[in-house]
């Protein structure tokens, strides 16, 4: 692989990256929009103003294939905002194809190393494209020479000639302005309308009327780039040598300036670019590290931690001393820097939130290429975009949004045609919408496709041994449907490498509740299906209750946690090597978390009270056993550390007041391995025995 | 203290140029769009100023006219890519002094500069 040369600092690729990323972001987004509605001035100008960013930026670091490509895409562009070219598939197809192309090639900026990609083939395909149907060009009309006398007044005759180049027509302007400066400018060839209009070639010549001397014409024009002066004569000693000569006199010279001054073509930017943006606000944003922010957080929580630990002390203080002045003021002061830390903390983690639409950007485009491979049509409509969340968060919930919006396309949405033969119009509509109900966040994914057939699903689910199709019979039509979620499930009979086999939904609970949330579906059969997730606000900071096991401390988050109990022994069964306890009328596996976390602890059977902590995820229960019950705390999650790696059962770590360290308990993952054995257990109880009370479905 | 006041909706363009600029010992002060550059301009009340031509809100032949509506004094060049000869055309018709083509190089950005400030 070939190395790249970039002509940037280290300091600006990270600039031209993110910068370039989002154009791309939006021109995705843009370009669909521009299939799915038609063309728009406003959403030309968008597409043609973001290649035209990205074009400079990589000329400017000197990234050439970038730049040719952007290049190309702006001609084809161009001719479409000049109403010259129109917007047709091949087209919209090409520039999508372009687009792809230019995300490799922004990548390779990361990577310093060139991908193996046909950059010229595309971009001349583009400017094939944007060849056709070509109206015929302006001619040039080549420069005639002068032969005409001078006109009253003149003073001097000037030739310039210009370099060869794109600008020609600007340095005869330049030129004509400059010497309007110091003069007046009497005729020229081409005129000044003709220069207007770009119809320059290399010489322009003019006679000019000036009380200045030669020299000074000479300076004037001099500091024209680009631009060489042929002759500056005066317009006298001119005259004569052309009497001398009796030459021929055509009288076809243009006059200047009594032609009404021509718009030049492709004036239309100002228009166009004044046509309402979208607000990205001014100038009044910064733009930050994402490292420089959880190092705030961090700082913040370590402000919290000394904050907590100087209560105790102040507490412990006053116990000693009694109540001294100087106690009473420490417990003002830590008060006060009480509610600095909360503000603070409140503060930074508002900072650290995004709008959902950062995750929502891509959508379209895969919602666009997954209908356009399985010939459906689909609309995507998406709502709440500003509704914010942590980036932990945002960062993992785009891959399950994503799996539902293919699940919804793929198995949901019906091709147009068995649309119509059920009454509904051809074109689907898939919903995406996120709102702040009380302290998390809904996201709604739904479709008006054929909705989830309960029946099927009871079918496939005993087919595959995930029940007994007894057991499936006595399932509500909602108990049934949420089976889709267990591992090993699928109704697609063949596996498609969209959604694969089996390996979807459970996937998507799994990283769902992962994150502290839930997901549930509502179907109507024939109509559509809703998938609802429930979502904490943030991941950084959690409230947690603290228990200690043998002599650890362990914090559960508090969001899973539904009660406490203190169960007498006796109430506590055992069958085979599971515990539980009825609850209200349910049975509530009991899990001793000393021997999950090989705790020196209770091993045997319970002798006195025992104090159980009981949690819930999604619909499923389960009882941790504990030692003791030590308080709710609220705390900043640490992460365990490349050096431990990743211990089953627990999710993270905490530091608290006093120094220690707290695990926090992987709370999901251990409920769904507790009730994955338990609904083992309890289907091999339903089978082998007739015990009413653990027949009953759980809970 | 010469001052300098560059438009351009690009942070990386911005950032090249005001980087460049800096070195050379001027002050330099960044306008985001057309508009934003008015408002700088009024405030700030550079010597001179460098305009991108395509930006949002106001583009910069815009700009221009407006920063030249303020002051018919004001020394201002035009940021252009190749094929915009039309605009520079225009641009100059409005009072632009002189233009810089991107990509640019610096000498040819501190030419421009020391041409707009004569």
């Amino acid at each position: 692989m070939m190395e790249l040369r970039l002509d940037a600092t280290p300091e600006e690729l990270p600039v031209f990256l993110t910068e370039t990323d989002e154009l791309l972001q939006s021109l995705d987004a843009h370009l669909v929009r521009l299939e799915g509605e038609g063309p728009s001035a406003e959403l030309i100008q968008e597409v043609f103003r973001a290649a035209h960013t990205i074009k400079g930026s990589a000329g400017a670091i000197g990234h050439v294939r970038m730049a040719r490509l952007t290049h190309a895409m702006e001609t084809l562009l161009d001719r479409v905002r000049h109403h010259e070219l129109q917007v047709t598939a091949e087209l919209t197809d090409h520039l999508f194809e372009a687009l792809d192309m230019l995300k490799v090639l922004a990548a390779e900026v990361e990577t310093q190393q060139q991908a193996d990609l046909d950059v010229e083939t595309l971009a001349q395909a583009l400017e094939a494209l944007a060849a056709t149907d070509a109206q015929p060009g302006r001619g040039m009309t080549l420069v005639r020479p002068t032969t005409v006398g001078p006109p009253d007044g003149a003073t001097h005759h000037l030739v310039v000639e210009f370099e060869r180049g794109p600008w020609t027509a600007v340095r005869a302007l330049q030129t004509l302005l400059a010497v309007e400066a110091v003069g007046a400018v009497l005729r020229s060839h081409p005129s000044r309308a003709e220069v207007e209009r770009q119809e320059v070639h290399e010489r322009l010549e003019a006679w000019l009327a000036t009380e200045r001397d030669g020299e000074e014409l000479r300076r004037v024009v001099a500091e024209v780039p680009e631009v060489q002066l042929l002759s500056l004569t005066d317009a006298a000693e001119l005259v004569a040598r052309m009497a001398d000569e009796a030459g021929s006199t055509d009288a076809s010279g243009s006059e200047p300036g009594s032609e009404a001054r021509s718009a030049p073509s492709g004036a239309s930017e100002a228009t166009a670019a004044g046509a309402a943006r979208k607000a990205r606000g001014s100038a009044a944003t910064v733009r930050i590290d994402v490292e420089r922010l959880d190092h705030l957080l961090n700082l913040v929580g370590e402000l919290v931690i000394d904050r907590t630990r100087l209560i105790e002390l102040g507490r412990a203080l006053r116990e000693q001393v009694g109540e001294h002045g100087l106690v009473s003021e420490l417990s003002e002061t830590t008060l006060h820097l009480g509610r600095v830390t909360d503000e603070l903390q409140a503060e930074v983690m508002k900072s650290r939130m995004l709008p959902m639409g950062t995750v929502f950007n891509r959508f379209p485009r895969v919602v666009r290429d997954l209908a356009t491979r399985q010939g459906k049509k689909v609309e995507l409509v998406i709502e709440g975009q500003e509704t914010e969340l942590d980036r932990t968060v945002i960062e993992e919930i785009g891959d399950p949004l994503v799996h539902l919006l293919r699940n919804a396309i793929d198995h949901g949405v019906e091709s147009p045609a068995e649309r119509e033969a059920r009454g509904k119009p051809p074109t689907a509509t898939v919903r995406l919408t996120a709102q702040h109900v009380e302290n998390s966040i809904v996201i709604v994914v739904e479709d008006d496709g054929g909705g989830i057939d309960a029946a099927k699903v009871r079918a496939r689910a005993a087919d595959r041994g995930l029940l007994t199709p007894e057991a499936a019979a006595r399932l509500s039509d909602a108990e049934a449907v949420d089976l889709i979620f267990q591992p090993g499930f699928s109704t697609a009979a063949a596996v498609s490498d969209i959604s694969g086999r089996g390996v979807g939904m459970d996937i998507v609970r799994t990283n769902v509740e992962r994150l502290g949330g839930t997901v549930e579906v509502h179907t109507t059969a024939g109509q559509g299906s809703r998938f609802l997730l429930r979502l904490p606000l943030t991941l950084a900071i959690v409230q947690t209750l603290l228990v200690r096991v043998g002599a650890n401390v362990y914090a559960l988050p508090l969001s899973s946690v539904t009660e406490t109990l203190r169960v007498p022994a006796q109430d506590i069964q055992r069958m085979q090597r599971q515990e539980a306890i009825l609850l209200r009328g349910h049975v509530l596996p009991i899990v001793r978390l000393s021997t999950v976390f090989h705790c020196a602890g209770q091993a045997g059977p319970v002798r006195k009270d025992a104090l159980v902590v009981a949690v819930k995820v999604g619909e499923r229960q389960v009882g941790l056993m504990v030692d003791a019950l030590l308080g709710e705390q609220e705390v900043v999650i640490k992460a365990l550390g490349a050096l431990i790696g990743e211990v089953p059962g627990i999710s993270s770590a905490a530091i608290l007041g006093d120094g220690t360290v707290a695990l926090i308990v992987d709370v999901p993952a251990l409920v769904q391995r507790v009730a994955a054995d338990y609904q083992d257990f309890c289907a091999t109880v339903a089978r082998e025995t007739t015990e009413p009370v653990l027949a009953a479905s759980v809970s | 203290m010469t001052t300098i006041l560059i438009a351009d909706d690009a942070a990386f363009m911005r950032m090249r140029c005001g980087r460049m600029l800096a070195d050379h010992g001027f002050t330099v002060v960044e306008a985001e769009n057309g508009r934003d550059a008015v408002a700088k301009y009024q405030e700030h009340r550079p010597d001179a100023v460098l305009l991108d031509i395509t930006m949002p809100e106001l583009d910069g032949l815009g700009a221009l006219r407006a920063i030249r509506d303020i002051d018919p004094d004001a020394r201002v060049g035009m940021v252009t890519a190749l094929g915009q000869q039309a605009v520079v055309v225009e641009a100059l018709q409005a009072g632009a002094r002189d233009f810089v083509v991107k990509p640019f190089q610096a000498d040819r950005v501190l030419e421009s500069v020391q041409k707009l400030l004569r």
